[in-house]
């Protein structure tokens, strides 16, 4: 079937040679390929995002039916064994997190460690979504959550649950995203060309050095799990373009919701290269010769097969049935169009299932003050990676720097830069329109992805808004990362395909030689690639400094103290404080008991103030005065989503709230939901008090486009479930 | 045995690009097209250093900018030779090509250095890919080219010695090669100009080396194509001719006496294998600076090569195969001659080189052909996977010495130095005078001590005046050399001095490495009843145990005099 150019196929044979390994796969994917009218697939897939009923492979009592059985068994123990290799061959990526203890220097690293010790205060709090981080900005408050991609700390969260700290659950996320990241690598690559690709493609992608970079000088925890949903996302698409199904659709919007859930940088990065590889791919079908080039192969190969068996084998029976359906079915200009439909269909209900998280980061987005993150030595500026940084082995832990001279390395790696070199020769050899073109587009987007992160495109980022979101010219190496790790696969996209070789039998040293080539070569060159990325296997594991950890309320705010980076504001706040009484108060040893300013009551006692109950995202306060014109100032910068309601309070009172049976059996109905005010210089909450005694609650609550970001991802949920059961109940 | 030879004709040809192969080595991917572009393409890690914003730090300093910068402003000269901060020997110094070449491009001179060194690296494994491509195959003459590209020894004269005239001859020496055995399957008169411009251009980058060049390839060409070898030779000798007539044109350009005896820097075996890297100079003994290893990838495809030839029923290549024969002889013997053993013969050679180990090159294209072998010696070696396999394996080994001492000079350093000390042995770049403050003083930065001295106003008794410098080692400097600064009156009375070790002893001279920047600060307690200016300051260096001065240009008492101001 592939006689012109290399097949891209697993397991496929020579043309000319019996295909015992492979032939009856090949045939069966060809046929599949033929209803969809794009390429060719495999058996091996059906198991991942293919809900296309799968065909009888030849009756039982066909000629070649043992033989069928043991080629599909030999095809299944070679993908399982490249499998396992991925994952054995992916374990010394977590060489550093075994190490006891945590490379606390790290750029991230206290960062993750307290991103996820306050996400599991809101979780301990019962807060199932949390978006309040209570104690960000000493003690203040700050809606982290509601900006910040929430999939990692639940993950985090989770191994908390099982019993783990907060320090060792955020290793383990770490190292599962390494692990994982290679495999949804290694399953998308076996998908588009072939197992031993993946396998490579894979050990690219965990070895990458700027994954090496995210895990272990960074310590990125969101960015380091979005590694795992790239893979997944670029499979989806190319899934739901490649052959547009339900299946694909359905897998591919939740992989692109993941992504969405993990990291919004991360895609906001990525969504517009998914449109373009779309469109992309579009306008190459709507002017492309895919169609006719694949009927080319099945008419050469029919020819080719008519020649050599008879016309019982059940390959050249299928291949028939492909010729019959070529000659059928003459693509419509409309229907090239309509094949836009699936992957926008796909952004939309990922965008919809993700909703919860990204409706209100966006809109709410402009209430946070960004300045800290976007200014100083954050500030886009002369952080471009240089272009000998990109091939130079420098490694280290220091940061970013404007010029060249950074003290760490944003090399793009030896093994992946000479597989990326050669997939340009190989590429264009491939015989699959669709994965061809595919890679190309990949090479294109790498290269143009390339240029942007060096000094010459600071006019494309003067022009374009990427510096809004990208901030450093070096991030894009996250999307860098991907592409060059499948196109790195691309290398062994004709494996095992041997080369006549003009010698004698084999001699002893022939025989070796021979082992070599077509049994390790896969094995050889993920060696080489965990060889080349070896030297940068390592993490400054240190004690903590008193300014890090060990994980605790106080060390959270030295910590914030000491970086003067997670102080992050509402934009109410005018003043941005390096400390603050509620952090004094847990420095010395107590606990944060209310956020009320008493200091800000009128010092003649006319205000009575007791603060009946407190957590995360609300504290109920019992207030008396006689005074009409009072209020109560909370230590907490406003956010949209505050609101006070004032309670009546049912009961008598003595003045000893404690020696009541409780107070909530005291607290009557709703009276008031005053306003709220602020604070000029540092932005703090001001609920007016009515004259009397009666409750005030404080309490940060959905507003309503967080509460449309629900419900649009409950629906989208409802409707990814229910066209999930629908697909299911077709294939049965 | 030359009996044993099958006739040259029979036996496919090891250079001419229009030879027919004897083997497809050669997946069809690779046309010849494909490997120049994948050739290109893989010399990245090589070349990126030259891509950083400023300079690298070689044993050559700025030498080759300040020349070419005043070749620029003298190209109407042609008698002009290199003389700024250097002796010009025609034998042993970087020639003039590279220079003509930097001073003609529309590029700084630093960029057009680093964009010579660059081209003329990437040209010698392009060279070795179509030198080698009829007799490899496409694949085999890629990893020739590759392996040829990331020799160690490559790198340290690129980064670490900053020979670019070396740089330059290796680079056109396959080229050269190429040329000359053109002619051994097109005989034709006409072709010989144009052999001979390569040979000659090779006599113009690199002349003592270009004589070494032609010896071995005059052995090779008498090995492998005895009856044909008569034009290519002829060419090669007329390139080198010319070369020598165009030194001998040029009344400045006088071979010197060897400037290091040559005897003394014979490599030890361990060196050759070591992985040790380093930037410093050669010393005499085994402990040079520099690493002069041969390289792990190129040796270990060689002893590859070598298994795969000396296996039985091997049909490509008889144990008699005179190509194969001739560069592993060739690499052993090249390998010979860097030990002490062979002083007798350098007796006939010691005038073209300055050191033994500059054959290293040579040995380094042997092998190089060597590794390529292999892949025609069994082609499905020449498969991707194992095609990639071997590349990376080239590259990963020297991946970790293709990070240079990277410098940002100043602008001023750039246009040629303020003296030169002894004989072109170490160069002041520039000084500065300033006043040092006690105390904490409004306007200074942090950590700020002195003020400069334009900003001060007239110096002040019992004042510290700090003159600051950056000194430029070009060559090593055998004497542990003491600074003396002394500030004079216009009448030149000592006013008051400093004498001291550079850097308060930390950092003696002998330790300095070629083209490293030194920083050094000097402070001079001024006297009590210091008078008004001007004044002025004689700054030098001198061995404490003799007494003797380094000598300074235009000063017979080796000072370099400073106004003050």
């Amino acid at each position: 079937m592939f006689g012109k150019k290399w097949k891209g196929c697993q397991g496929s044979g020579v043309r000319g040679q019996p295909l015992a390994v492979s032939g009856q796969p090949l045939a069966i994917s060809n046929q599949r390929s033929a209803i969809s009218g794009q390429q060719p697939s495999e058996t091996n897939d059906k198991s991942t995002l293919d809900d296309s009923p799968t065909p009888t492979s030849q009756p039982a009592n066909s000629p070649n039916s043992t033989n069928s059985i043991n080629s599909t068994n030999s095809t299944n123990s070679k993908n399982s064994l490249y499998l396992w290799l991925t994952l054995l061959l992916s374990l010394p990526v977590l060489g550093p997190l075994l190490q006891p203890g945590y490379y606390w220097g790290a750029h991230d690293a206290r960062h993750s460690v307290y991103f996820l010790y306050e996400f599991n205060q809101a979780i301990q709090d019962g807060i199932g979504y949390p978006r309040w981080a209570p104690d960000f900005a000493f003690g203040y408050g700050y809606p982290f959550f509601n900006i910040y991609g929430p999939l990692s700390s639940y993950t985090g969260q989770l191994f908390i649950w099982l019993g783990l700290d907060v320090v060792t659950a955020v290793k383990v996320v770490f190292g599962l995203s390494a692990i994982l990241s290679g495999l949804t690598m290694y399953l998308f690559v076996k998908r588009l060309l072939n197992p031993a690709a993946g396998l490579i493609a894979a050990l690219t992608y965990v070895y990458f050095p700027y994954h090496l970079f995210d895990l272990y000088v960074r310590a990125a925890l969101a960015e380091s799990v979005g590694f795992v949903f790239v893979p997944l996302v670029l499979w989806g698409f190319y899934e739901v373009m490649a052959r547009p199904r339900l299946t694909a659709v359905l897998w591919a919007s939740l992989a692109y919701a993941g992504l969405m859930f993990t990291s919004n940088l991360l895609a906001l990065m990525f969504t517009p290269i998914l449109g373009l590889y779309v469109a992309v791919m579009m306008v190459w079908a709507f002017f492309g010769k895919a169609k006719a080039e694949a009927k080319a192969k099945v008419d050469t190969e029919v020819e080719a097969e008519t020649k050599t068996l008879s016309t019982q084998t059940p390959k050249l029976h299928q291949l028939h049935q492909l010729h019959k359906l070529y000659k059928l079915h003459k693509p419509h200009k409309l229907y090239k169009l309509l094949a836009g439909l699936p992957p926008l269909f796909t952004l939309l209900l990922g965008l919809g299932l993700s909703s919860i998280f990204w409706l209100p980061a966006f809109i709410e987005y402009k209430y946070v003050r960004v300045d800290q993150w976007v200014g100083g030595r954050f500030a886009f500026g002369d952080d471009f990676v240089e272009l000998f940084q990109l091939f130079s082995p420098k490694w280290g832990f220091g940061t970013s720097i404007p010029g060249p001279n950074d003290d760490t390395g944003f090399q793009i790696g030896l093994a992946a830069t000479i597989l990326l070199i050669f997939s340009f020769i190989i590429v264009p050899k491939l015989s699959d329109p669709f994965s061809r073109r595919t890679l190309y587009f990949f090479q294109t987007m790498t290269l143009i992805l390339i240029f942007l992160t060096t000094p010459i495109s600071s006019l494309v980022w003067t022009l374009l808004p990427l510096s809004s979101f990208a901030q450093f010219p070096w991030r894009l190496l996250v999307i860098i990362a991907p592409f060059i790790s499948i196109l790195a696969g691309t290398i062994l996209v004709h494996y095992p395909e041997p080369i006549p070789h003009p010698q004698p039998p084999a001699s002893t040293s022939h025989y070796q030689l021979s082992i070599i080539n077509y049994q390790l070569s896969p094995l050889l060159l993920a060696t080489l690639i965990l060889l080349s990325s070896y030297p940068y296997l390592k993490a400054e594991v240190r004690d903590p400094k008193p300014t890090e950890g060990p994980v605790s309320q106080a060390a959270l705010f030295r910590f914030q103290q000491s970086s003067d980076e997670m102080t992050g504001q509402t934009a109410w706040v005018r003043r941005i404080p390096n400390w603050s009484s509620l952090a004094e108060q847990v420095e010395r040893g107590g606990e944060i008991a209310t956020k009320v300013n008493y200091t800000a009551l009128p010092a003649d006692d006319s205000v009575g103030v007791y603060s009946m109950e407190m957590d995360s995202v609300h504290e109920r306060l019992w207030v008396g005065t006689e005074q009409a014109g009072q209020s109560v100032t909370f230590l907490t910068p406003y956010y949209p989503g505050w609101t006070a309601t004032i309670y009546e309070d049912l009961g008598p009172h003595d003045g000893n709230l404690d020696q009541e049976v409780g107070p909530v059996t005291r607290v009557g109905p709703v009276v008031d939901q005053p306003p709220i005010s602020t604070t000029p210089i540092e932005g703090w909450m001001v609920v007016p008090i009515p004259p009397g005694s009666h409750f005030l609650e404080l309490r940060f609550e959905d507003t309503p486009i967080r509460i449309v970001g629900r419900w649009v991802t409950f629906i989208s949920m409802l409707v990814w479930l229910g066209l999930f059961v629908v697909v299911d109940l077709v294939k049965k | 045995m030359p009996q044993k030879l099958t006739p040259p004709t029979a036996q496919p040809t090891v250079t001419a690009i229009d030879s027919p192969p004897s083997h497809t080595a050669s997946l069809p991917l690779l046309s010849t097209p494909a490997s120049l572009i994948l050739l290109v393409g893989l010399s990245l890690f090589a070349l990126a250093p030259l891509f950083y914003p400023g300079f690298s730090q070689t044993h050559g300093g700025f030498i080759p900018v300040w020349n070419v910068l005043d070749l620029r402003a003298n190209l109407g000269h042609l008698t002009w030779t290199p003389h700024i901060a250097t002796t010009f020997d025609p034998l042993r110094s970087d020639g003039l090509l590279p220079y003509y070449i930097a001073a003609l491009l529309p590029l700084s001179p630093p960029a057009a250095i680093k964009f010579t060194v660059g081209c003329g690296w990437v040209l010698g494994g392009l060279g070795m890919l179509l030198w080698l491509k009829s007799w490899l195959g496409e694949a085999g003459a890629l990893v020739a080219g590759v392996v040829y590209l990331y020799l160690p020894y490559q790198i340290v004269n690129a980064y670490v010695r900053g020979a670019w005239g070396e740089t330059l001859f290796w680079g056109l020496l396959p080229w050269a090669i190429l040329a000359a055995t053109y002619l051994v399957t097109t005989p034709k008169i006409a072709l010989i100009p144009l052999a001979a411009l390569f040979w000659l251009a090779l006599g113009l980058s690199q002349l003592g080396l270009t004589h070494i060049g032609l010896i071995l390839v005059a052995m090779m060409l008498l090995t492998i194509h005895r009856p044909q070898a008569f034009l290519p030779l002829l060419s090669a000798l007329i390139g080198t001719i010319m070369a020598h007539v165009i030194y001998g044109l040029l009344p400045s350009a006088l071979f010197q006496p060897a400037p290091t005896p040559l005897t003394e820097h014979f490599l030890y075996l361990f060196q050759l294998f070591s992985a040790h890297w380093g930037f410093g100079a050669s010393q005499p003994g085994w402990n040079d600076g520099l690493s002069l290893q041969i390289g792990l990838a190129a040796i270990g495809l060689a002893v590859m090569t070598v298994a795969l030839w000396l296996r039985d029923n091997n049909p490509v290549a008889p144990r008699t195969d005179r190509r194969l024969l001739f560069f592993l002889t060739a690499t052993i013997a090249l390998s010979l001659l860097q030990f002490s053993l062979t002083t007798f013969l350098w007796n006939f050679l010691a005038g073209l080189l300055t050191y033994p180990w500059q054959l290293l090159g040579f040995i380094g294209l042997c092998l190089s052909i060597l590794a390529g072998a292999a892949l025609w010696l069994d082609t499905r070696l020449t498969q991707p996977p194992l095609l990639a396999t071997i590349v990376i394996i080239v590259v990963l080994s020297v991946y970790p010495y293709l990070l240079p001492n990277f410098i940002q000079p100043e602008i001023a350093w750039l246009n040629g130095p303020q003296a030169t000390l002894g004989d072109n042995q170490l160069a002041l770049l520039d000084h500065h005078f300033a006043v040092a403050i006690p105390g904490h003083t409004a306007g200074l930065n942090l950590g700020e001590t002195t003020i400069p001295l334009q900003a001060h106003g007239p110096l002040q008794p019992n004042e510290t005046l700090t003159l600051a410098v950056n000194w430029q080692p070009m060559q090593t400097l055998a004497d542990n050399l003491k600074v003396f600064v002394h500030l004079v009156d216009a009448n030149g009375n000592v006013l008051a001095q400093f004498d001291g070790y550079p850097q308060n002893g930390s950092y003696p001279t002998p330790q300095w490495i070629p083209g490293e920047i030194i920083r050094d600060a000097y402070p001079i307690l001024l006297p009590d009843n210091l008078p008004t200016g001007p004044y002025r300051v004689y700054l030098g260096l001198y061995d404490e145990t003799t007494f003797a001065r380094l000598p300074v240009p235009d000063d017979n008492e080796g000072r370099i005099i400073l106004d003050v101001r």
